[in-house]
């Protein structure tokens, strides 16, 4: 710090002091000057103007990545170092002071670093020493890095731009105003141009005057205010400015000046009204509903959907639920207090009666907003009509139920003539040994053969018959029980353990404990009974003897395979599997029902069932749908 | 000589009692349970009459009455309740048979 010294060292002598000052005193001076300028992280420079011989410190040198032992202590170091856009205001403003204009020298500018990158730095400067005729010879300052400010500043401007939004402030004293570079950027004209109050204010458009000088005067009394203005900019370009403001009060409570955002709203407005008018030509209503005070809030569509004159509407919720058709009118409110106590969201469909007395089925969606605790504080959302869709899946489901009819009788009439025939059979060989009986009275064995076939003939009959009955039992849909799929698994093998050991058949479980499937319990084991014996009966003269079960489950469906060692199924006889006595078991092992029944099950089910052709060994696949998973929320309602 | 019958039929009860009621010293019954044995038997011999179930593992009577001659009398025995034949056969029997239409049938080729 030879610098300082020297400087220091010159002043006393300069000042002619009275008291000789020890040279280890001036010393321990000039220490804490450094000590300082270190904690401030100040770099000091001194130029002798004659000569423009400049000496750096230390920390000037550092704070731009040079040594100083390698920095020529001349003007042009720094000169040189200046960024090209910002060394013409640097002269100006060293200019400015030095011609007396201002009271210091102060500039922000960019040098570059050693490194490449640049460096913002603000620099500040006195005259330090002037020559007997009063000409200033020594000019001393410092420099202090304010990268890290100025790019904070540049990321807000940055944020201001992208967001279209400016700050201005108002000194209420002058009538100053202070505009950021956005702001000037909505007004069109080029940033640093001096503005004012009544300047600013020419910028409206003139039915907007009077207004945006109340609001200013309001708020330099101490009211806020936030209000969309229409404003013609100085290229002449009309623009919507959403303009807010507050009061700034000073450490007594007196308002010294107010201030605020700025904000160019022209595409948002557009953009609101291209949605508004894309709403209303689609019927699209929008509502707003405040729970606490119950008041509600519609748009232009709103009132077109419920025929409802817009002077004649309360603005309150009652005339929501006023308009609800009796019959849905419980479960409409039901829905909507459920999706305020946020049980599950608001999508509903309900009915309205129109004061003119049309009934329309209207669709409404909505979303609440919470506080921290969770207590609404406004509902928005969607209406609009869907009579249309309503009447048309109305029409569907009509349609549907006629063709299921339809179905129904035509595979009673498939089955008939199917029945007939495995009817037939065993009857013509009851009715032919019956006749045969008296024919064979003498010969024991004969006649014990007859009987005995008789007898298996009434047995095929009574199980076809019994069979039939389940064919034809209709579903009871509320008889479905959420079931644990592995547990109806080993019910079923259970159940043809006995003959797969018999037979040297091992059946396989590949099922987790925690599938479930909504169902009835008895007639998925019947479907899965039937598969089972059916696969047994496929493998039980081959080498490799083996049924596997296993299920997984997947997005939406459970799957559950019945493999076994047989080597698939032929395509022919693909088509019939499912068909109403088709078997290719040897007369009386099969009656032709167990698939097509099983079908029928699981179609009552929901579920399906195929051949998945996808493996080499014969699999059936059955998918059944996914149990829907009640929110605990809706059930404990207990509604 | 006794008049040659053939029945084929995958029922093999009904078989038995078909040849239990209709073999006569004049009529001999022959039965098969598969399409395959029945024609192998007709080439060796060819039957005076031929009984043929409608439905047949993997094929119906009509179509495997296409593969022999028309030189053999056929009679289609069926449980079904209406069955569409083709002019291949003589008579169609529904079951369970009417004894005595069979009887008929029979003696009108016992010369």
């Amino acid at each position: 710090m030879i610098l300082l010294f020297e400087y220091l060292k010159k002043f006393f002598i300069h000042k002619k002091a009275q008291l000789p000052i020890a040279e280890d005193e001036l010393r321990q001076l000039n220490n804490r000057l450094d000590y300082i300028l270190e904690g401030a992280g100040l770099g000091a420079w001194d130029w002798w103007l004659e000569t423009n011989k400049v000496t750096f410190d230390r920390r000037w040198c550092e704070m731009l990545g040079l040594r100083p032992e390698d920095t020529p202590q001349e003007l042009s170091t720094w000169d040189s170092r200046v960024h090209p856009d910002d060394k013409a205001k640097a002269y100006a403003d060293i200019k400015t002071y030095l011609d007396g204009l201002t009271p210091y020298y102060e500039n922000i500018h960019r040098l570059r670093h050693a490194q490449g990158h640049w460096v913002w730095i603000l620099d500040r400067g006195r005259i330090s020493e002037y020559d007997s005729n009063g000409k200033p010879i020594r000019f001393t300052g410092t420099h202090f890095d304010v990268t890290k400010f100025k790019e904070q500043q540049l990321l807000l401007e940055s944020i201001q731009s992208v967001a279209n939004i400016g700050g201005w402030e108002l000194d209420k004293q002058t009538g100053q105003t202070r505009w950021t570079s956005q702001t000037y950027k909505i007004h069109g004209i080029p940033q640093g141009t001096p503005t004012n109050q009544i300047m600013g204010m020419n910028f409206y458009a003139p039915h907007e005057i009077d207004r945006i000088s109340r609001y200013a005067k309001e708020c330099l009394e101490g009211k806020s205010f936030n209000e969309v203005f229409e404003f013609i900019d100085a290229k002449s370009a009309h623009k919507k400015v959403g303009v807010a403001g507050e009061p700034v009060f000073d450490a007594d409570g007196v308002i010294r000046k107010i201030r605020g955002t700025f904000q160019d709203l022209t595409q948002l407005i557009e953009l609101q009204d291209q949605n508004r008018f894309i709403l209303e030509s689609l019927g699209v209503g929008v509502w707003k509903y405040n729970p606490t005070s119950k008041e509600l809030n519609w748009d232009q569509s709103m009132y077109r959907l419920y025929g409802l004159d817009s002077r004649d509407f309360s603005g309150h919720y009652d005339a929501w639920e006023k308009s609800l058709s009796p019959e849905n009118r419980i479960k409409a409110i039901e829905e909507l207090n459920s999706a305020l106590r946020g049980d599950r969201h608001f999508d509903t469909t309900f009915e309205i009666v129109t004061p003119n007395g049309v009934r329309k089925n209207i669709r409404g969606k909505g979303y609440v907003v919470r506080d921290d605790d969770q207590k609404p504080l406004m509902m928005f959302g969607l209406n609009w009509d869907v009579t249309a869709e309503v009447q048309l899946h109305q029409a569907l489901d009509l349609e549907r139920a006629k063709s299921l009819h339809s179905a129904k009788l035509a595979s009673l009439g498939e089955i008939s003539a199917g029945i007939a025939h495995e009817i037939n059979n065993p009857l013509a060989i009851i009715s032919a040994n019956i006749s045969l009986l008296q024919k064979f009275r003498a010969d024991e064995t004969k006649f014990e053969s007859k009987l005995v076939a008789i007898q298996k003939s009434t047995l095929r009959i009574e199980k076809i018959v019994k069979a039939l009955r389940k064919f034809s039992r209709t579903s009871d849909q509320s008889s479905l029980k959420t079931e644990r799929l592995l547990d109806i698994v080993q019910e079923s093998i259970s159940l043809v353990d006995s003959r797969a050991t018999h037979l040297s058949v091992n059946i396989g479980v590949e099922v987790d404990e925690s599938l479930m499937i909504e169902c009835d319990h008895l007639e998925i084991e019947q479907v899965l009974i039937n598969l089972l014996n059916n696969a047994i009966d496929a493998v039980k003269s081959l080498e490799t003897r083996w049924v596997l079960i296993r299920a997984s489950a997947e997005l939406n469906d459970i799957v559950l395979h019945v493999m076994d060692s047989g080597s698939g199924i032929s395509p022919d006889i693909e088509e019939k599997l499912f068909q109403p006595f088709f078997t290719t078991k040897q007369v009386g092992e099969g009656t032709g029902l167990g698939l097509s029944i099983s079908k029928g099950i699981l179609d009552q089910h929901g579920a399906e069932i195929s051949l998945n052709r996808s493996f080499s060994n014969t699999c059936f696949e059955i998918r059944f749908a996914r149990p829907t998973v009640v929110a605990k929320g809706v059930a404990s309602d207990g509604s | 000589m006794a008049l040659n019958v053939f029945y084929l039929d995958d029922e093999s009860d009904l078989l038995e009692s078909f040849k239990d009621s209709f073999e006569t010293d004049s009529v001999k019954v022959t039965t098969f349970q598969k399409p395959e044995d029945c024609l192998s038997a007709i080439k060796k011999q060819s039957p005076d009459l031929l009984f043929l179930d409608f439905r047949l593992p993997g094929l119906t009577g009509d179509e495997l009455a296409l593969e022999i001659s028309d030189s053999i009398p056929k009679v289609l025995v069926t449980g079904d309740l209406s069955v569409e034949t083709k002019s291949l056969f003589v008579a169609v029997v529904h079951k369970p048979f009417n004894h005595g239409m069979v009887e008929a049938i029979i003696g009108r080729y016992l010369e």
